[in-house]
């Protein structure tokens, strides 16, 4: 800046405030620069400019206005008295839109209040309210209830199957009983594991169907009538050396019965499960027949013999019961009930 | 300060809406922006596309624009700033490498206020690209105050107003530059002579 200023000062009052001979030889090299033929961006730039206008006023977004002479800016009434009553006055519409925030606002917090707030407050237990967390427990108190009732009829079955019975005989008895029977292993055993094998079906690992097959095995199925004669009249195939066999035997059994096909499947899919004979036990189930598993049952066929008036039949096989239940048969008169 | 200024009074009318009122300014004011760009960058296809987009903002801010200035104070302004952000994008002046290529010139017809020969325009085309290489080695004010003072034709005031400088100032500069323009653009001048008395015959 110096060196502008300090050897040119004085020639400086020389030069005009506007372009004066002095310059008009380099004024002319700029003023002979060529103009590009420009009508199609005079066109574009003054269409933008007409339709920039036209939009800022059709939109009437309160820019739009009229400047006095001194300077000073007034409102642009133009765009209400175009349109007349037709449209909302410019004013009034930029009022309008200074209280929509405010609509939206309101709305907001109503929508606030009332759907996600609740959510927020939501317990982990998926339950907002009291009332709706005991109106679950109801359709809960329900379901346990049911599970309960299972459970109940299972112990049942199990006091049914008299396995206490069976548990408290002596061995010798039972021994001696199998044998006379021709039965490799003791009856005991054998009737333990039948016990066991009804129980491994009512104790289904899964709740529902555990309820399921503890209410087709509420009442004798068309299975077990099938299965059980069978085990009556094919004695030699349903000899048994291992588990193995025994659940193979189990499935062609139940392979066998046509009717009831689910519900075959179903009972012997959990027999196959969980067998519970041993490996390298022999049993010769068919010789033992199936009212003489139990005390119960061989208490119940003998009274269906006397009723039926089998009395020869029935006084034998009363004599076997006093022979393996001396104890527990010894009150049992089934000819004195019958009469 | 703008009292009796016709151009800020058409562009507050065109901000009221009156459109005729922007095609006026855009014709007066179109050659000087045009050769400002043209001049400053040395590019054709450059120098249109900062003075359309010059025009672009004149647009956009006609609301806004209060008349605290003149208008050709404003205008160039937005001018100004078109061509420091283009400057600032390629990092350095465009002219350097972009100078008008002589071909280009020839395939485009050019309105000049006469009417040259293909060899008359070729040498125009000439000095003026050693007119762009002679303005490359003044200093930038020196350069601002030149191409203000002869492409954009403002007087020393208004140079003065849009760089915010006094007068004298202003005139300071141009009195630096001009020796070495005519120094350097001694072959250019002496064309433009043999030219104009070429279109004087």
């Amino acid at each position: 800046m110096t060196t502008e200023n300090t050897p040119a000062q004085s020639s400086n009052s020389n030069l005009p405030d506007d372009i004066d001979a002095s310059e008009a030889d380099i004024a002319s090299l700029f003023a002979n620069q060529p103009l590009p033929q420009m009508k199609e961006l005079d066109d574009l730039v003054l269409a933008r400019a007409s339709s920039a206008q036209h939009s800022f006023q059709e939109k009437g977004s309160g820019k739009a206005q009229k400047r006095a002479p001194d300077g000073s800016t007034v409102q642009n009434d133009n765009t209400v008295d175009s349109r007349q009553s037709k449209v909302v006055p410019f004013r009034q519409r930029d009022s309008f839109r200074h209280v929509f925030p405010g609509i939206f606002a309101a709305a907001a917090v109503v929508v606030l209040a009332v759907v996600v707030v609740p959510l927020i407050q939501q317990s982990p237990d998926g339950f907002s309210t009291d009332k709706e967390r005991d109106g679950h427990s109801l359709s809960s108190d329900a379901v346990s209830s049911t599970a309960d009732k299972a459970s109940d009829v299972t112990s049942d079955l199990d006091s049914d199957a008299d396995s206490a019975d069976f548990a408290e005989l002596p061995e010798s008895s039972i021994r001696g009983f199998s044998q006379s029977l021709g039965a490799d292993v003791s009856v005991k055993e054998a009737v333990e594991s039948k016990i066991q094998t009804d129980s491994v079906v009512l104790e289904g690992t899964q709740e529902t169907r555990q309820n399921k097959a503890t209410t087709q095995s509420l009442a004798p199925t068309p299975l077990e009538a099938e299965s059980t004669a069978l085990m009556e009249s094919q004695p030699e195939s349903l000899e048994f050396s291992t588990s193995q066999d025994q659940t193979d035997a189990a499935t062609d059994i139940n392979a066998k019965s046509s009717s009831s096909a689910a519900r075959t499947t179903t009972i012997s899919t959990e027999r196959s499960i969980k067998p519970t004979v041993e490996t390298g036990i022999n049993i010769t189930a068919s010789t033992t027949p199936v009212f003489r598993q139990t005390l119960t049952m061989w208490k119940e066929a003998i009274l269906e013999m006397v009723t039926n008036d089998k009395r020869d039949e029935a006084k034998r096989e009363l004599e076997l019961l006093l022979e393996h239940y001396p104890q527990e048969a010894k009150s049992f008169k089934p000819f004195a009930e019958v009469d | 300060m703008t009292d009796g200024d016709p151009d800020s009074a058409a562009m507050q009318r065109y901000a009221s809406g009156e459109d005729a009122a922007f095609e006026g300014l855009y014709r007066k004011y179109q050659p000087r922006l045009y050769r400002y760009f043209l001049s400053s960058t040395g590019s054709e296809a450059v120098a249109l596309d900062l003075y359309q987009e010059t025009w672009m903002r004149v647009i956009r801010s006609r609301a806004t624009y209060t008349p605290q200035s003149r208008f050709l104070t404003w205008v160039f302004t937005i001018a100004k700033n078109c061509l420091t952000e283009y400057y600032r994008a390629i990092s350095r002046p465009a002219h350097v490498t972009q100078a008008i290529d002589i071909e280009d010139m020839g395939d485009e017809q050019h309105v000049t206020d006469s009417v040259l020969s293909p060899e008359e325009s070729a040498l125009l085309v000439q000095y003026t690209d050693q007119l762009y290489t002679a303005l490359e080695t003044l200093p930038q004010v020196q350069r601002d105050a030149v191409l203000f003072r002869y492409a954009a034709g403002m007087t020393i005031s208004e140079i003065a107003d849009l760089m915010n400088e006094k007068s004298e100032t202003v005139k300071s500069r141009l009195r630096y530059a001009l020796p070495k323009l005519r120094s350097m653009l001694r072959e250019s001048l002496q064309l433009q002579e043999l030219a104009g008395e070429h279109i004087r015959q």
